[in-house]
């Protein structure tokens, strides 16, 4: 699969299953407040979009630089505590709050690059799981800055900017979407950058893009400082949107839900990210009458996933929106045997 | 000083629980290169099977039938999640892993229930030393470890099975090169890391109870202690495990009971930092 979109000729360009896909969601997530109201429903959908936020940002480590980032799960709840604990103790109003949760990231993005970047495979997964457990430890004792496992609140609603004001749940709920869009703009301009160009290298062939001159160190770890600190900025929204705040945000298997969700949705895309956000907050409420199978659910699924489709469920859909394209030219009696370029590479 | 004295017994009992996982995970990660992140969680299961038949036929068979149960269990899981992963990325098997703890600890908390629930110890009692209590069984943990490590010791060192899955162990290629079947032993050298994690597991469970989420914070010290040892030898990460296990215990009483799990991540930080190899690793694997 690769990144982008390969360019076709004719009437397809452009208009591929992803790209119409992609434009009937954003058409959607506009006008989800009008037609589902501001109740429970928006809520949930408020949710998803944060988890998507963090989902692209952790697709940037994980897809794109290749890491097994099991421990992204503390940029966000780092995030969310800086901009918890700036509103509560300092009474910082959130726009301040955000920026600096955002830099806090980086720079614990930055520290955990330098200790673990320099470990293979298992080891980073390790060594940043072990890192991220460390942090939830150190904010759970705390207790005079974070509150411990009592908790912290209450983190207001960010302050209008002139007339828009976003108490409102539909308003905070755009505020929201105008955000991950944000990130959505920064992954994919990233994507494109010539340091996008570098990652896909060094994850087809790293010997080759060594060899070729491209610092694979030096790489990932610019793309996991860009990641932790996007991940702070979905972090702020967090804070924002719970505004109470428990140690429970920086459980360890945050990452590795998050992890699960984008490997189930499928990684490398915004779409993919988005339905395994989606997945993630709708399950445990779809499976609300018992709370003990909803993990049940999510590791057999995850497991499955995993075996059938190693490129997640957007994967699949991806390929049966192709097979039902060239079945349907070949039928107009057009150009049947033509291949499209990079059609049935499946995932390394 | 009765106090370190007994602190130091507890990280000892603690340590052999951690060395017994961490010897699971040398067969298991070590040799096959299978991030078994579930076997904490299969240990859980383990003391659960101790639980449930340990009344009606005695601790030691229950705990003989968590061996084989926890065993099969790996054997399925081979079978069915990390044979069709060969040759998938780090990450996928690692993630894998995850899922297959979420449907353990999920199974376990809707088969019984998220409160702990007490196991009777293979001998109750406690033995006094100067004031020191240690509790029969904790003696008998200590002592099966050890007798599982000599055991495995010479299985690895002197036996022709020992030297197919060393073989395995160094090269995978190279083993079937000289027409090993490497996928066999693969299953075999699964089944008996599971059946030793059934076996932590059912030791554990009269001194910690049998519960879900038991098994979560063994599986990141016996990745801790892995990663202290370094990879390759059962020795090195039996002695990586009394290390843990002793700062673990002596941190918990004279620093902070807070942050009983931070004091081994630490170290565990500043070995990788120093030497990255672990300390008694001998190569070191570069990006």
């Amino acid at each position: 699969m690769s990144d982008l979109p390969p360019a076709r000729n004719g009437l397809a360009s452009g208009w591929g299953p992803g790209r119409i896909a992609s434009l009937a969601v954003l058409l959607a997530a506009i006008l989800a407040p009008v037609v589902l109201g501001s109740g429970y429903q928006l809520d949930l959908l408020s949710l998803v979009l944060i988890n998507a936020m963090f989902l692209f940002a952790l697709d940037l480590a994980y897809g794109q630089a290749g890491l097994a980032a099991v421990g992204h799960g503390a940029f966000l709840g780092i995030g969310t505590y800086v901009v918890g604990i700036l509103a509560v103790k300092a009474g910082w109003p959130f726009w301040a709050a955000m920026p600096i949760a955002i830099l806090v990231c980086a720079a614990a993005g930055l520290l955990m690059g330098l200790i673990t970047l320099r470990l293979a495979g298992h080891y980073f997964v390790i060594a940043s799981l072990a890192l991220a457990i460390a942090v939830g430890l150190v904010v759970s004792a705390w207790q005079d800055l974070t509150g411990g496992a009592l908790g912290l609140g209450l983190v207001p609603r960010p302050a209008g900017v002139g007339p828009v004001s976003f108490e409102a749940p539909s308003a905070f709920y755009w505020l929201l979407l105008a955000a991950t869009l944000l990130v959505m703009l920064v992954c994919w301009s990233l994507r494109r950058s010539n340091v996008g160009t570098r990652l896909r290298s060094i994850r087809e062939n790293p010997r080759l893009a060594s060899a070729l001159g491209v610092n694979i160190v030096l790489t990932r770890l610019l793309v996991l400082v860009i990641s932790a600190a996007l991940a702070g900025f979905a972090g702020a929204f967090q804070s924002t949107y719970l505004g109470f705040i428990t140690p429970s945000v920086l459980a360890s298997n945050v990452g590795f839900y998050a992890l699960m969700a984008l490997i189930i949705g499928g990684q490398r895309s915004f779409v993919g990210a988005v339905i395994g956000a989606a997945f993630f907050v709708l399950v445990p409420v779809l499976l609300q009458f018992s709370s003990a199978l909803s993990p049940v659910f999510f590791g057999l699924a995850l497991v499955v996933v995993i075996l059938l489709a190693p490129d997640g469920v957007w994967g699949r859909l991806r390929a049966l929106g192709r097979w039902v394209a060239t079945r349907t030219r070949a039928a107009r009696g057009g150009s049947s045997a033509r291949l499209e370029p990079g059609q049935e590479r499946s995932l390394p | 000083m009765e106090l370190l004295a007994q602190q130091m017994a507890n990280g000892i009992v603690l340590g052999s629980i951690y060395g017994l996982l961490a010897i699971c995970l040398v067969l298991i990660f070590g040799v096959l290169d299978i991030p078994q992140f579930a076997l904490g969680a299969m240990a859980m299961l383990g003391g659960y099977v101790v639980f449930l038949l340990g009344p009606i036929v005695g601790y030691w068979v229950s705990l003989l039938a968590a061996m084989v149960a926890i065993g099969a269990l790996g054997a399925v899981v081979q079978r069915l999640v990390f044979a069709p992963l060969r040759k998938a990325a780090d990450v996928t098997v690692f993630v894998a892993a995850f899922g297959l703890v979420l449907i353990f600890q999920g199974l376990a908390l809707v088969i019984f229930g998220p409160d702990p629930r007490q196991v009777p110890p293979s001998i109750s009692g406690s033995l006094v030393i100067g004031g020191v209590h240690i509790a029969y069984h904790r003696l008998v943990i200590v002592g099966v470890v050890l007798a599982v490590f000599l055991a495995l010791q010479w299985v690895l060192r002197s036996t022709r099975a020992g030297r197919v899955i060393r073989a395995v162990g160094q090269s995978t290629t190279g083993a079937q090169v000289v027409g090993i079947p490497t996928g066999r032993v693969a299953f075999a050298v699964m089944i008996l890391g599971s059946a030793l994690a059934g076996l932590a597991g059912g030791l554990l469970a009269p001194i910690s109870q049998a519960m879900p989420l038991a098994g979560d914070s063994l599986t990141i010290n016996a990745f801790i202690v892995i990663i202290l040892a370094g990879m390759g030898s059962i020795g090195g990460a039996l002695v990586a495990a009394y290390i843990v296990g002793l700062v673990e215990s002596l941190g918990a009483t004279y620093l902070s009971q807070d942050f009983s799990q931070l004091y081994s991540i630490l170290l565990m930080l500043i070995v990788l930092l120093v030497k990255p190899s672990g300390l008694f690793g001998k190569k070191v694997s570069r990006v």
